[in-house]
Order: C-alpha cells, then structure tokens, then sequence
C-alpha cells in the first residue's frame, strides 16, 4: 500500500503543475493573453554575438561546476541549472553558426558532454551551418573543481573570447572565471540560481540572469508564446507564497505560529 | 527529424521523470527499487561519460602534440600527467601512497594555489563594482562599507556601533534580498522540471 509523505510540498508541485497547463492550455486557445518582461541579459545575447562577428574572435560558454561528480545531471537543483542553461546555449549555437563566429565550451561534468554536443549540432543546423561543428567546440577539462578552473581560465586567456557566457550551477569559479573574461576584454553574460555567487556574477559580468530569470531563459528565447503562459503561472505561484508570507507573519505577530500548525 | 532524435528522448523524459518525482512523494517499496536502480543506471552512464570525456581530451591533445600547434608543450604535459596517473591507479591502486602522493603533494597545492586567486580577484572586482556611478552603485557601496566596518576589529575599537550596522545590512536586507531570489528561482526550477517532464522545455534538445 502507498503512502504519501511530504503533504506540503506535493501540494505546492501539484499546484504549479496544474497553473502551468492550465495556463499553457488558456494562452493556446486565446482565452488568455501573456507578455513578458523584457530581460537585459537575454537581449544581449545578440549584440553579445554580434561583437564577436564583428572582431573575429570566438564565444566562450560554460556552467561551471556544481553537481559534482556523478550527480550533476542524476540528482541536485544543479542538473535544473544545466539544463536551463542548454535553452541558452541552444540559442548562442544557432546565432554563432548564422554569423559564422568559433565556439568554444569549457566543461566539467562528462555527462554533459552528450548534451552539449547534440544542443550545439541542432543549434548550428538552425544556423544554417552545420558543418561548423567540429569535436573541438565542447572541452572536457576534469571533474575536479579548481583543475576545471584552471583549464577554463587558461582557455580564456589563450583564445581570447569577445562574448563570455557563464550560466548555469557556477560555484566559487564564478570570480575567477569572470576575472580572466574582463581581463581579456570580453563581454560577459551570466547567470545563476545561487545566491551565494550572485554578487560575484552581478559585480564582476555586463549582464546577469539572476534565480529564476535562468529557468525563464528557454522559454524566452524560444520566443514561443504558448510557453510563456507557464511564466504567468509562476507569477501567479509567487502572488500567492507572497499572500501566505505576509498572513503568516501577521498571524505570528498575533501568536499563531501557521508553520508549526502545518507540521513545519 | 528522425524519431530517435526528439520523440524517444521526450518519453524516457516524461517516464522518468514521473517515477523519480512519484518515489519522492511516496512511500511504496517496488517504487523505491525502481527509483533506486535507475538512480544507480545514472551513476553508470556518467562513469561511461567521464571514459568519454578522458578519451576525447586525450585525443584533442595528442592531435595538437601531432600537428604542433599552438602552445602544443602544454598539451605534452597534460597527456603525460593523465597518463602517469591512471598508471599508478591501475598498478599499485587508489588507496595506495604512490597515488595519494600525486593528490596530495601535486594536485592539491596547484588546487590551493588556483583558489588563492580569489582573495585578489575580489579585490579587483570590488574596485570595478565599487565605483560610484548610479543610486545602486552608492547602496551597493554604502552597504559594503557598513559589512567591512563590521567586520574588521579595529572598528569595534573605535565605536560598537559598527557592528549593529553591519549585522542589520546582513539580517534584514541582505536576508530579505536573498530569499526572494530563493523562493522565485525554487518556483522557477519547479515550472521549469514540469515543462521539461510534459516536452515542452525543449533547449537541450535544440529547441522546436
């Protein structure tokens, strides 16, 4: 007999889950109509690309590290990271093969090797140039934190990259990584869920995806308006966790303590 | 496109993914085992990977050794390191004083050596973002200012003040700040998991 456990939390998830279609099925009809923010980050991607067209050098992309070994793409919000990065390297992809500009990826998790390969060879056949792929584009450096660093850094000092993308899980390579980009004179585009590197990215890069603008990244980009009804669900989501913040803080004031009541 | 390429990945996506998230949720033995061995069958494909990815950075190196170029002696030590480590691994073993000799008195160091880099790197980044410029610029100053006064201990000397400052910069707004962006990136992964499970979230496929 199944039981069920972690009540709260499957009733958030169901929550999301149920907006999210609801509103993808709601903006596919018409019924609803969705517009979205314009992000900095996202639209600089473009001029980002345009600049390394322009002085003939190549484009630097990376995720970083975190994961570690074996569970970055198996388990951890670090393989949600990766793959919200993917929606951006998708794009990057296909903007390098249109404006024929050298890619080079840097990695640290072999795994994603496989991925980075299969969303470059698509992202290059949208460019409308497939032959740019070559095996030299995607680099496994190590699976160790600060020898991946070094590699990547040394990397950036040598093919000198007119666009840098940091985006994805960085852990403390995100400062140093950025560094070498300034150094070589590129500009930066970043992005990350972690608050703890946020500040690094946000001073040292031109632009930075900041938490949940990441995961919004693939859906932007696509520029598919269907999808963009899942981002007002998320919206909505944060309405209400905001509603229920504010009640409980007043209720708390009040001597109700919600959060001990539901069983937290 | 070929099935393979896009239909097959976004099933094993939609299974997988229910079963995973189904064992969080639930309490149901048969489930657990299920999870468990395909959690273990992730461990084997990125064992796979990691083969993978040692072969093709020791065929881009030796290619560059063959063809001598670029900084072509980098690439000479850096196939002679892999070698000379997978070579004692495999004849007096991991646990070994041969092998722990090279992590501890080779690898370790330059890992120390290549962290350091951090201490002088954020004094050059916080220079760069420092600079007064905007209304945010001057914050972001202020409340740096208010953080160092916090903690350096000859401010605590001067006026205990400081301290107050600097814990309240850090507990309120800092806390406050930091939150949000958990809780907005939380909500973000969750809608991004269901778009990705339901086939919709198609980037690392390349997109529609």
């Amino acid at each position: 007999m199944a039981m069920i456990k972690e009540v709260g939390v499957l009733a958030i998830a169901a929550f999301i889950a149920i907006a999210v279609i609801v509103s993808i099925y709601l903006v596919k009809r018409g019924t609803l109509k969705m517009e979205i923010r314009r992000i900095a980050a996202l639209d600089a991607i473009d001029m980002a690309i345009g600049r390394a067209t322009e002085m003939g050098r190549p484009v630097h992309f990376t995720h970083g590290t975190a994961g570690g070994l074996y569970a970055g793409l198996a388990q951890g919000e670090a393989g949600a990271q990766i793959v919200a990065a993917m929606g951006v390297l998708s794009y990057v992809s296909e903007l390098c093969a249109k404006f024929n500009v050298q890619l080079i990826c840097t990695i640290c998790h072999a795994e994603t090797m496989p991925l980075y390969t299969d969303t470059i060879q698509l992202g290059f056949l949208k460019g409308g140039r497939p032959q740019l792929w070559n095996s030299d584009i995607v680099r496994f450096i190590s699976p160790y934190q600060f020898a991946f660093t070094a590699g990547a850094m040394a990397t950036i000092s040598r093919e000198k990259p007119a666009a840098n993308f940091l985006v994805g899980p960085l852990y403390a390579e995100s400062l140093l990584l950025a560094e070498v980009g300034y150094n070589v004179g590129a500009i930066q585009i970043s992005g990350s869920a972690y608050t703890h590197q946020l500040p690094f990215l946000v001073a040292a890069c031109d632009y930075t995806l900041i938490g949940e603008e990441l995961y919004a990244a693939g859906v932007y980009l696509s520029k598919n308006p269907v999808l963009l009804g899942s981002i007002g669900a998320q919206d909505l989501t944060k309405i209400l966790v905001m509603i229920f913040i504010g009640a409980a803080s007043v209720l708390l004031t009040m001597g109700v303590n919600v959060i001990k009541i539901m069983g937290g | 496109m070929v099935w393979y390429r896009r239909e097959l990945p976004l099933t094993i996506t939609f299974v997988l993914g229910i079963l995973i998230s189904s064992d969080y949720f639930l309490v149901f033995a048969p489930l657990q085992k299920t999870a468990v061995t395909f959690n273990d069958f992730a461990t084997i494909v990125a064992t796979f990977a990691l083969g993978l990815g040692a072969a093709s950075l020791t065929l881009m190196h030796s290619k560059k050794i063959i063809d001598r170029s670029g900084e072509w002696y980098h690439s000479v030590l850096l196939v002679a390191s892999l070698l000379s480590v997978v070579a004692v691994g495999l004849i007096f073993g991991v646990p070994s004083d041969a092998f722990q000799f090279q992590f501890k008195n080779i690898y370790s160091p330059l890992e120390a050596t290549v962290f350091s880099l951090l201490a002088f790197y954020l004094l050059t980044t916080a220079y760069r973002a420092l600079r007064i410029r905007t209304v945010e610029t001057t914050v972001f100053l202020v409340s740096a200012l208010a953080v160092v006064m916090m903690n350096a201990p000859v401010t605590e000397f001067l006026w205990g003040g400081f301290t107050n400052i600097g814990s309240w910069v850090l507990n309120v707004p800092n806390t406050a700040g930091q939150r949000g962006i958990l809780i907005g990136a939380a909500i973000g992964a969750v809608a991004l998991a269901i778009r990705t499970i339901l086939g919709r979230e198609t980037g690392y496929l390349g997109g529609k």
